[in-house]
Order: structure tokens, then C-alpha cells, then sequence
């Protein structure tokens, strides 16, 4: 901080150019106005696009029906059961091994080169394109394990996937935690787990678990490393987690999506809607268990 | 007063003010029973908390400088002070709080019950069980008023009938009437004052 040095007898002047700052202020508010509209129109289009294409073809018939070679009475009801299983066991994969994972890197480890290395690293994992982790499911679940192409090689690869985003979005949570929470705990005569359980988990639970489902939903849009563990397009049998061939939604709409005749454009974007659906409860349960996990959370 | 503050009073050397004499008021508890004896015919209580010479640094920062004090059994003893002169560091210091500090590192002995709080075999967490410490501003967890005070408790092994024990401490502490009707709310929703 420097101190003024005004000369005698002259004084310090202020150029208040009020005008000029509310505009720059106006300038910045359009901006961000403009960012949110080309967002909006964005997803309207895609929505509307998805709908006006594949609502004819919605019907119950199309939810609970086996796939067939005739768009009319092809069904995604395979795709469907394989998908929410699939959701089901990436979740349960994820869940201990995420948390696990975040408060040994937030709570335990030490703050040294060796821990910043590997928060560093799981961060990168994170932008790992998810076809990689296809190449090694294949690898290590279907070959290695001997699993085969199953649904649970696919859900532990796509597990691994969500992983490095669910660790860093616990991290997140479990800093975000005042340090007077954990002193609040200890001078209770906490030791270190009664403190973490008793106190910073709960305050971090509504932003671990918001980590987790987000996390899930982008597992339920994945098709490319499904592609690569083996995933069947052609499915007329309910999936066995470990047996049998299986689909899941994206691919299934992947697969409709290739076809020459126009019919199956319809039919795979009455698929994207049915995905659309899912995931849309997803979030809604997600916003469910945040505000449940919030009620005692007034910081 | 019987306070008795460390003896060098040199605040020049590296930049800041320690707390070299941290003035100490005491106000004797009334003797259960009765005032028999007055405050001026007392014989002095023992002896809980003696510091000697204690220092407390934050990295190469000294924020506390040589402090020896003594706090006596069923008295009152306060710290004062201005603001940044190490009153609670030196309070941290005596339940080992600071050691969430990584850089916090205390020189002298700091005796309870003439066990050295800082030796060896001691446990923290053992410190804490009998150190007590309320702090600066209220510290709800996020959880329920009921479990906020069954907290404590709980993770100590209490064994003993954890609804009476609740309702008994919220009646010490006058806010039984207040949250009787309200313990599954949410602690953080009561007013700090």
C-alpha cells in the first residue's frame, strides 16, 4: 500500500465517471443475458427436434415391447431393464469406492507432493475419453477376469469412468466444510473417525451425493465404452448382470439411429426420449435427497 | 488476583507483540456449603493448569512468547487482552487444538494435574475428553438439536439414558422450554446468543 504523495496545495481529484461504470455494468449483464439465451435455444431445439421426431412413435407398446426388425412393433424394453441395472450397479460400485477414496484424499492424507500427485491425477482421469476405459474393461473385466461381455463388465467399466468425477466432486464437498466443524467435534473428545462421521460428512453429504447421481446420469447417456466391452445391439432376452448378452439405451438408439429406413429415426428418438425420461428422475431424486440431506444444514 | 504473568516483558525483537504477560483475573468460586470463609482468608485452591515458559509459533511466527501462568481448581480464570495477542492460541494450546494447525508448534511445559499435555504417550483425543473448550461463535454440526447434544455423549460411550441426559443439559443451560418441542429440528436453526 502506498501512501498518497499529494503536493502541497493541489487537491487529490476524483474522476467518479459514473455513466461509463453503470454502462460497463449494463455491457456485462447483456453478456451474460446472451450467454443464457444461446443455451436456452440450444436445448429447445434439440428437445423439440427429439419430439416432434420421436413422440409418434412413443406408446406402451414401444416401452414394454422386444426389439424387432419392423419399427412398428419394435419395443425398448431390453434396453430399458439394462439401463437402470446397469444404473443401479455403477451406483453401487461407485458409491463406497468414491466416498472412500475423497475422504482419505480430504480428511486423511497428509498435504504433501505425493497427495497433490495423486489429486492431480484423478483429475486428469476425469478427461479421459470414455472410450479408453472401454479398451480397458475389455481388457481387464471381459479378458483378464474372464466376466465376458456382460452387463456388470460393462456397469464396474463404466463405474471407473464416474469415478474420477464423483471423487473430485466429494473432495469439493468435504473442503467446502468448515475447518469449525471439525474443531466443534474434537473438542468433544472425538477422535478423527468420530469427527468425519459425526460431523463433516454429514455436512458434506448433500454435495457428495448431488456428485454421485449427476455422475450416474452421464453413466446412463454412455454408449461408446458399452461398444467397446461388447454390448449387444440386438437384445430380446432381459439382461443378467452376469450372463448374457445386454443392451442399454444409448446403444440401442445408436444402433436404430444407423439404420437407412426413416421409421427407425422415429423409433431412435423415441429411445432418446425414454433415456431423457430416466435421467430426468434421476435428477429429480437427486434434488430429493439434497434438500433431505440439507435440513439441518443452515451455515 | 493472584496472577502470576511471565516475567519478560519484551515485545521488540521480531516485529510483532506476543503475549508475554497476558493479564489473568480470577474469581473464586463460593465455596459450596456457605460462605464460612471469605475471599480474603482463603487458603489458594489447588493448582490445575500451569504453564511455564510456553511459547507458540505458527511456522517461524511466534504468537505466543513465554508464558507462565497457573489456573486453580473451582475458579474462574480469564485471559484479556487486545485483539491478536494470543489469547486463544494460548487456549488452543491447552486442549490441543492447535494440532490441526500444521504448522503450530509450542515450546515450555503445559501441566494438567502436573501431567505434561505434550509428552509423548499423551493422546489428543484423551486431552480433549477432559479439556472442555466453547468456542468464539457457536458451532452447531448439521444435525438435530437432540443429536447435537447427544454428540458429546455418545461418542464418549455414554451408557446411561441419552433422552434424560439431553433434557437435563438443555435444562442447565435454561432451553428446555424453548426447543422441547423441536429437537428433531435442525440445531443450526437456533440463535447463537
Amino acid at each position: 500500500m502506498t501512501t498518497a504523495t499529494a503536493t502541497p496545495g493541489t487537491q487529490p481529484r476524483f474522476e467518479p465517471a459514473l455513466m461509463r461504470r453503470k454502462m460497463n455494468g449494463t455491457i456485462f449483464y447483456g453478456a451474460c443475458l446472451l450467454a443464457i439465451a444461446i443455451l436456452i435455444l440450444a436445448l429447445i431445439a434439440l428437445l423439440l427436434n427429439v419430439v416432434v421426431v420421436g413422440l409418434p412413435w412413443l406408446d406402451p407398446q414401444f416401452i414394454t415391447g422386444m426389439p424387432s426388425r419392423r419399427p412398428t412393433q419394435t419395443g425398448v424394453f431390453p434396453a430399458l431393464i439394462g439401463s437402470i441395472q446397469l444404473a443401479l450397479i455403477v451406483g453401487a460400485i461407485t458409491f463406497p469406492i468414491g466416498i472412500g477414496a475423497a475422504v482419505y484424499l480430504a480428511e486423511y492424507a497428509p498435504d504433501n507432493r505425493i497427495t497433490r500427485l495423486l489429486q492431480t491425477n484423478i483429475s486428469n482421469l476425469a478427461g479421459v475419453p470414455s472410450i479408453i476405459y472401454g479398451i480397458f474393461g475389455l481388457a481387464v473385466f471381459v479378458r483378464l477376469l474372464g466376466l465376458g461381455p456382460v452387463l456388470f463388465s460393462g456397469a464396474a467399466t463404466l463405474a471407473l469412468v464416474i469415478l474420477p468425477l464423483v471423487i473430485i466432486a466429494s473432495i469439493e464437498a468435504l473442503k467446502a466444510v468448515p475447518q469449525a466443524q471439525r474443531e466443534g467435534a474434537y473438542a468433544l473428545g472425538a477422535s478423527q473417525w468420530q469427527m468425519v462421521r459425526g460431523s463433516v460428512l454429514p455436512a458434506a453429504a448433500p454435495g457428495i451425493m448431488t456428485g454421485i447421481i449427476l455422475a450416474m446420469a452421464r453413466a446412463i447417456g454412455e454408449a461408446a465404452p458399452l461398444v467397446v466391452i461388447g454390448a449387444a445391439t440386438f437384445v430380446t432376452s432381459l439382461p443378467q448382470p452376469l450372463q448374457g448378452g445386454f443392451t442399454v439405451l444409448p446403444i440401442q438408439v445408436f444402433n436404430w439411429a444407423q439404420r437407412p429406413q426413416a421409421d427407425f429415426q422415429g423409433v431412435a428418438a423415441a429411445a432418446i426420449i425414454v433415456i431423457l425420461v430416466l435421467i430426468f428422475i434421476l435428477n429429480l431424486l437427486a434434488l430429493i435427497v439434497r434438500a433431505r440431506l440439507s435440513r439441518h444444514i443452515q451455515w | 488476583m493472584n496472577a502470576q504473568a511471565g516475567s519478560t516483558l519484551d515485545a521488540t525483537g521480531d516485529g510483532h507483540a506476543p503475549a508475554t504477560a497476558i493479564p489473568t483475573i480470577r474469581i473464586a468460586a463460593d465455596p459450596v456449603g456457605g460462605g464460612a470463609a471469605s475471599a480474603t482468608e482463603r487458603v489458594p485452591n489447588e493448582v490445575v493448569v500451569e504453564l511455564r515458559g510456553v511459547s507458540c509459533f505458527y511456522g517461524s511466527f511466534r504468537a505466543v512468547k513465554d508464558v507462565s501462568v497457573t489456573a486453580a481448581k473451582r475458579e474462574v480464570t480469564a485471559l484479556i487482552g487486545p485483539s491478536g495477542c494470543g489469547k486463544t492460541t494460548l487456549l488452543r494450546t491447552l486442549n490441543r487444538m492447535n494440532d490441526l494447525v500444521p504448522s503450530f508448534r509450542a515450546t515450555g511445559e503445559i501441566l494438567l494435574d502436573g501431567q505434561d499435555l505434550y509428552g509423548k504417550a499423551v493422546d489428543p483425543v484423551a486431552v480433549r475428553r477432559r479439556v472442555g473448550m466453547v468456542f468464539q461463535k457457536p458451532n452447531p454440526f448439521p444435525k438435530s438439536i437432540y443429536d447435537n447434544i447427544a454428540f458429546g455423549p455418545k461418542i464418549n460411550g455414554y451408557r446411561g439414558n441419552m433422552d434424560e441426559l439431553v433434557e437435563q443439559s438443555l435444562r442447565k443451560a435454561a432451553l428446555w422450554d424453548e426447543v422441547k418441542d423441536k429437537l428433531k429440528a435442525s440445531g443450526m436453526a437456533l440463535s447463537g446468543g
